[in-house]
């Protein structure tokens, strides 16, 4: 009972425009979730990579300097040619690094996003709360913003704010000024890519979790989705891969069989031999064997460089393969990871990067050649390592696809979440 | 004015829940009464611009309701009659958001989230989570959650709804205040015409979307100059008769009569019969209609 009971009084304040509305929204929502531990706990262990990407880029800054100490520790690592001319790798390198860190963020954002984002729809719908929204001076749009807010408050807190933070001490550390003629893109479309991420996640977790009032069904429809589409797409890849593989790799030694039947002696398994004698090694001749065991030397010796071509053959039928599988398209994870390829054009960083390590390679020559196709032996290849670490599908699939998705997802919102002309 | 629409006509496919209603209200405590399926939702949505009405004009407030609908809500109060929730909130998060919805300053809306959450009577409550609360500390936070922005216009719809008598008497206590004493217009829409009676001055009766009546109440309810109540000590039936015969006519209602006197008579008439019957008359007075009366009549034509 308070001891004087002021009664209602008439409030003299001013009330602020329409346009800021959602983020009345979004706040509320950030301010919540932020009482959460779990929430709290992700957001600083999704901030361990940030640290990483800062930690990398203040050591480049340092190798660029020629520091002693990074010198003497990087030059066993890396190839002669980046440690003699470190700023001509600079872009190469920071982007490698960046994408490196964008890939991880996207996972803890995924996360994350599973963690904030079910109750944000669905627990409204289940309180009937959006008779309170509607009727005061917030639209849908304000609605639907608002809670894409306090997605986009977490994740541009893992993606976008320590990007932004490791550019501006990796700028520090180098103490040269170039590296934001640089590096700049790096910055601008890695806030890109966080937009991109924010939007596309955020709209289609809002989605799931208008189809249900119970958060946990948002939550596993949530995983279910991210994961299993995954596992899946994975699967097939591997399942058509390996398929490719075997055909070209077992009808080619088929053929070559028949063309060059084992000489006697040479037990078969199938397509494989049991070899009785050692194998030959290059240009040493072992005097003690019979002239059966030379045939047969010499055959198995014919056999590997076959089968080796044939290997060769199958990984480069792979990566021609990789350019248009449309099996990665069904991944939603994967989506997000080539956009981000695009955005940040790893491919051309690990092109360069590749040109640094191919050199030495070519310079061995016939010294690393073996059973293990082209990625060892051949002429130089100064796309292997984009290749073999980058996606290689059209970038525009993925966009297409995250489009749709997007679009899907904002049908679902607008049907499901009803203005009060529709509602009951 | 407080509000004013002109030929406003909503359908929802077949049905037609407004009808071609004109109607206007004047600064004040307006009662909305109707029937089940009357149009008073639509006719509050309507007021709020939550829907887009098929054809028709209107001001709210002197602002238009096709153009300034935003505007309209942010000087407008609304608790609505459903239970709806702001979910995983205190008392104080709840009304202090609504405010921030409303266009308030975070720190001025806590501010005036604990004044307001104090003047209903919910100080007690207000850092329980607003899940644990019964129905009639619902209802009061949302009333609480409506004024917290100091509206010009409240809307109440169906306020008692689920209360218990206390409730709905505190409640009605609180709209009145509101209404009579902090000079703050009210539109309280109820199927409880006590309630309505003991908070408005003004009444709409609407049915089948359509205005059925308008005005002030207590004009609504005058004394009718050949209609009285009256209650007799003996045997009412020879008494019928004789008014009967007299060109009278009344109806029984409970243990009291309700006679129409016939044209050009006063009340002697009444007494003059008694005393030729030896009958005692214990009570008379001239007939006044209820709210309800108001209410049948205009439902009933």
């Amino acid at each position: 009972m308070p001891i004087f009971d002021q009664g209602y009084q008439h409030w003299k304040g001013e009330l602020s425009g329409h346009t800021w509305r959602w983020l009345a929204v979004a706040r509320h929502g950030v301010r919540a979730h932020l009482q959460g531990r779990v929430t709290r706990l992700l957001l600083l262990l999704a901030w361990l990579p940030a640290i990483g990407l800062i930690l990398f880029l203040t050591f480049w800054g340092l190798l660029e300097q020629r520091s002693e100490s990074v010198l003497a520790f990087l030059q066993r690592v890396l190839p002669p040619e980046i440690i003699a001319q470190p700023r001509d790798y600079r872009t190469a390198v920071w982007t490698i690094a960046y994408s490196y860190f964008f890939k991880t963020e996207l996972l803890f954002s995924l996360f994350l996003v599973l963690l904030v984002g079910p109750n944000l729809v669905s627990r409204d719908l289940r309180f009937n709360a959006l008779p309170l929204y509607l009727s005061r001076p917030v639209r849908r749009i304000d609605y639907f913003l608002g809670k894409l807010g306090v997605i986009g408050f977490f994740l541009a807190a893992t993606v976008i704010v320590p990007a932004v933070g490791a550019y501006v001490l990796g700028l520090a550390f180098s103490l040269d000024l170039s590296v934001v003629r640089d590096t700049h893109r790096l910055l601008w479309s890695g806030i890109l890519y966080g937009l991109i991420i924010t939007i596309s996640a955020g709209t289609l977790m809002l989605a799931l979790s208008s189809l249900s009032r119970r958060s946990v069904y948002v939550g596993l429809a949530w995983a279910g989705l991210i994961f299993l589409s995954h596992i899946v797409s994975t699967a097939l890849i591997g399942i058509h891969g390996d398929i490719e593989r075997r055909q070209i790799v077992q009808e080619g030694m088929d053929r070559w069989l028949r063309e060059n039947p084992p000489p006697p002696g040479v037990e078969m398994r199938g397509r494989y031999p049991i070899m009785r004698v050692p194998p030959p090694l290059p240009g040493k001749q072992n005097p003690a064997m019979t002239p059966a065991e030379k045939a047969q030397q010499q055959w198995y010796g014919e056999w590997s460089e076959a089968f080796g071509e044939l290997n060769g053959q199958a990984a480069e039928n792979r990566i021609a393969l990789a350019r248009t599988d449309w099996r990665p398209v069904l991944s939603y994870g994967t989506n997000l990871d080539r956009l981000g390829d695009w955005l940040l054009d790893t491919d051309s960083a690990w092109v360069t990067l590749g040109q640094a390590t191919e050199r030495p390679r070519a310079m061995m020559g016939a010294m690393t050649r073996g059973r293990s196709g082209p990625g060892s032996s051949g002429p130089p290849n100064n796309r292997m390592l984009a290749d073999s670490m980058v996606l290689q599908f059209p970038w525009s699939w993925s966009a297409g696809t995250l489009a749709g998705v997007w679009l899907l997802s904002v049908f679902v919102l607008s049907r499901r979440v009803k203005s009060l002309d529709r509602l009951k | 004015m407080l509000f004013q629409l002109s030929n406003i006509t909503k359908t929802y496919g077949h049905i037609t829940a407004l009808r071609q209603l004109t109607v206007g209200a004047a600064p004040g405590a307006v009662g909305l009464l109707g029937p089940n399926g009357a149009g008073k939702t639509t006719l509050i949505r309507t007021l709020l611009g939550l829907i887009s009405i098929d054809s028709g004009t209107g001001t709210v407030l002197d602002m238009d309701i096709h153009t300034r609908r935003l505007d309209i809500r942010q000087r407008v109060g609304f608790m609505p009659e459903d239970e709806c929730l702001f979910p995983a909130v205190p008392g104080v998060g709840f009304v202090s958001y609504a405010g921030e919805l409303c266009g308030m300053a975070s720190s001025d809306a806590m501010q005036r989230a604990h004044e307001v959450l104090n003047y209903i009577g919910l100080d007690e409550a207000r850092y329980r989570p607003v899940e644990s609360y019964s129905t009639g500390m619902k209802q009061r936070l949302k009333l609480a959650a409506a004024i917290v922005h100091d509206p010009q216009l409240l809307i109440l719809d169906e306020p008692t709804n689920g209360m218990d008598p206390a409730g709905r008497q505190e409640m009605i206590e609180l709209a009145r205040d509101l209404a009579h004493n902090k000079g703050m217009s009210l539109i309280f829409s109820s199927h409880l015409l006590p309630d309505v009676e003991a908070v408005c001055d003004h009444v709409l009766v609407l049915g089948r979307g359509r205005l059925l009546a308008q005005g002030n109440i207590q004009e609504m309810k005058q004394a009718h100059p050949r209609a009285f109540d009256v209650r007799l000590k003996g045997d009412t039936e020879p008494f019928l008769a004789r008014l009967r015969a007299a060109g009278g006519d009344a109806k029984s209602h409970e243990d009291v009569l309700q006679v129409q006197l016939p044209e050009g008579q006063t009340p002697d008439l009444l007494w003059r019969i008694a005393a030729e019957l030896g009958e005692q008359i214990r009570h008379l007075r001239p007939h006044r209609s209820s709210l309800e009366d108001v209410f049948l009549e205009a439902v009933g034509k």
